[in-house]
């Protein structure tokens, strides 16, 4: 019997069984215990690949238990705890499925030895995924969704072919740090880029998480774009295009998440921009950079997560998030709009936090390699993030105008999963070596240095101060039902339109092609009925007498031409 | 509290902060980070370009909430059955 121990199997048997437990607490106790048992497969097993299976020649290992793989595996481990308690209230089967396939694809993903086993929970990610999309059952969604997924497969189809291409180019298909060399490693980074929403393959974060239901966009928040960020960091470490891309991730989602209307979707771009930090510091590849790359990773699940259940359980209460909707309810749900801001604080990297533990690791290596400008991309993404996120979100939900809304504080399951984000937002923040132990470098780094405290403290108030004067002198655009048009609008209108006067031209010659060889067929065919029709000349009825004069006289002529 | 009187706290803070400057010795990783007030000034900068950027975007790339509609959530409400609207007692 074949070895096919990875943590995902729990994941996937569990998905199978889980329909069958009673809905309700029987059934949300058996989703938190799946969690907890996937841990145990890979927790304290000694370094090395297990379920080793010989696949056509091809050495394929399901996992791969080394100190990267150990700590998103742990990651989003504790994630999916979190979230299992933050959907204690759902009752959807379809939702409760499709949240442990995604999750047991994620942690597959970052235990995958081998690209073919990476490809498999990859797709698995992206198919388990977008039913938490499909989920909310509206026309809007089922579109989003449909989009998200042709996206995400395209990754998927992508990666393949990078892989096969690798696979002839090297004979080898384990999965380790790659270099920009041919083709194939080209197709792989292309692959992971719109699983980690680079530019301009970014736009189904923004199309897909906030059309999810309530509790789907959270658990969507924590997977997909870490595993592109674990691939990233097992790929393609040092790899120097992704600092560029990095800085440009970091901070062309400011401008977007300064304006957008629905709140949900302000955390998409955020999330975008953090991912730029990550992008940075896995370009820069030093062992401080990788280190803060997969600490910022990490960190990012929790704060995230925090964010977007505040906003999500706002949703929950009032049936909205959208900026123009809300305000003046910080009152009536003061547990949900403290860890908003605690979220906020912690994406701004107030000292304390884990934002300040981890992002500080990726700017002190930008620092010590000397690259500047980069540093200076990131402060101001950072800059950012302090004015859409830890100011203008918490200020356009809770304490903006009051709308007349008195929402009941969230659930308690909601302030429980709550409190667990930031427990640990604040934890790892106040205690950093709780999460240094854990990174795969050994690097000795102290966050909290005298002058680190004070310039970060500065950005923050300054970046805050910035914001205000700007909205206090009535600059700032009031929240109104808009959307702010993004990249996509290139396939979603411009392509959609071009395709549409494409299709109408199409159409308009095929009419006429066909009316054309339609008259052509016509005349032809009264040709062929005038001949040989009934009245037609060579359906006529000739007498055999007449037929026998022709052929003489014929014959006659041609007798004499021939002796003449 | 007003907001005024919030902007002027802030704005307190950010004085003592930017203060603070003259009395530590700051070890940054360039020499331009040593100049007094560098963090602050460059964080009123980038947030007064960040919010010139995003006038000039909500300028031309604002769009009605039904531009991709039905084809889009933007325009939707959220489904009663996702939600549990309940209203304080208070």
């Amino acid at each position: 019997m074949p070895d096919l121990l990875t943590p995902a199997l729990i994941y996937i048997v569990a998905a199978l069984v889980v329909p069958l437990v009673p809905q309700g607490s029987p059934r949300q106790i058996v989703m938190l215990l799946v969690p907890l048992a996937a841990a145990a497969v890979f927790w304290g097993l000694p370094h090395g690949t297990y379920g080793n299976i010989n696949l056509m020649g091809m050495h394929v290992g399901l996992m791969r238990v080394d100190a990267l793989s150990t700590i998103f595996g742990l990651g989003f481990t504790l994630a999916a705890i979190m979230l299992v308690v933050y959907a204690w209230h759902v009752r959807d089967t379809v939702q409760q499925i499709a949240t442990l396939l995604y999750a047991g694809s994620a942690i597959g993903a970052v235990f995958a030895a081998d690209l073919i086993t990476l490809f498999v929970f990859w797709e698995g990610t992206a198919i388990a995924s977008v039913f938490l999309i499909w989920a909310r059952r509206t026309e809007g969604s089922y579109a989003a969704g449909m989009r998200y997924l042709i996206v995400q497969i395209g990754s998927g189809v992508i990666l393949l072919a990078g892989i096969l291409l690798y696979y002839r180019e090297t004979g080898s298909i384990a999965f380790h740090a790659m270099d920009l060399a041919g083709l194939s490693t080209w197709a792989i980074l292309l692959a992971f880029g719109i699983k980690c929403a680079f530019p301009l393959l970014h736009n189904w974060l923004h199309d897909a998480y906030p059309s999810a239901t309530v509790t789907g966009t959270v658990v969507l928040s924590a997977f997909t774009t870490k595993l592109a960020i674990y691939a990233l960091v097992r790929g393609f470490p040092g790899t120097e295009i992704l600092i560029y891309i990095g800085v440009a991730m970091a901070l062309f989602p400011i401008a977007y998440a300064l304006l957008e209307n629905d709140l949900r979707r302000i955390l998409t771009y955020a999330l975008n921009s953090q991912l730029g930090f990550m992008v940075v510091g896995i370009g820069i590849g030093t062992p401080l950079a990788l280190n803060g790359a997969i600490a910022h990773a990490l960190c990012s699940i929790f704060y995230q997560a925090l964010l977007f259940m505040s906003v999500g359980a706002v949703l929950f209460r009032t049936g909205s998030s959208r900026a123009s909707d809300l305000g003046g309810i910080a009152r009536y749900m003061p547990w949900t709009t403290f860890f908003c801001v605690v979220g906020g604080l912690s994406i701004a990297a107030l000292p304390a936090t884990t934002g300040f533990v981890s992002k500080s690791l990726i700017l002190s290596a930008a620092g010590y390699g000397g690259f500047y400008l980069v540093w200076l991309a990131l402060i101001a993404a950072n800059i950012g993030a302090v004015m859409h996120t830890s100011v203008r979100l918490p200020l356009a939900a809770f304490f903006g105008a009051d709308r007349g809304l008195r929402p009941k504080e969230a659930p308690a399951h909601m302030l429980v999963a709550m409190t667990l984000a930031a427990a640990v937002s604040i934890g790892i923040g106040i205690y950093p070596d709780m999460l240094y132990a854990y990174l795969p470098h050994d690097v000795p780094y102290e966050p909290y240095t005298f002058t680190h405290i004070v310039t970060q403290l500065q950005l923050i108030a300054f970046a805050a101060l910035a914001f205000a004067l700007i909205a206090g002198v009535g600059l700032w655009p009031a929240s109104r039902a808009v959307i702010i048009l993004d990249t996509d609008w290139a396939y979603r209108r411009l392509a959609a339109g071009l395709l549409g006067m494409l299709s109408l031209f199409i159409g308009t010659a095929w009419r006429w092609m066909k009316l054309v060889a339609g008259e052509r067929l016509e005349r032809f065919l009264d040709g062929i009925y005038r001949a040989h029709g009934p009245h037609g000349i060579l359906a006529r009825t000739w007498p055999t007498g007449s037929m026998v004069l022709w052929i003489a006289i014929l014959l006659g002529t041609t007798l004499v031409l021939t002796y003449v | 509290m007003s907001a005024r009187n919030w902007i002027l706290l802030l704005a307190v803070l950010c004085l003592a902060l930017g203060m603070a400057d003259f009395a530590y010795d700051k070890h940054g990783y360039f020499e331009f980070e040593s100049l007094i007030g560098f963090h602050g000034l460059f964080a009123l900068l980038i947030g007064a370009a960040a919010a010139f950027v995003a006038f000039l975007t909500h300028k031309l790339l604002t769009r009605g909430a039904d531009y991709y509609a039905p084809r889009s959530v933007d325009a939707e409400s959220h489904p009663a059955a996702d939600l549990e609207r309940e209203r304080t007692d208070a």
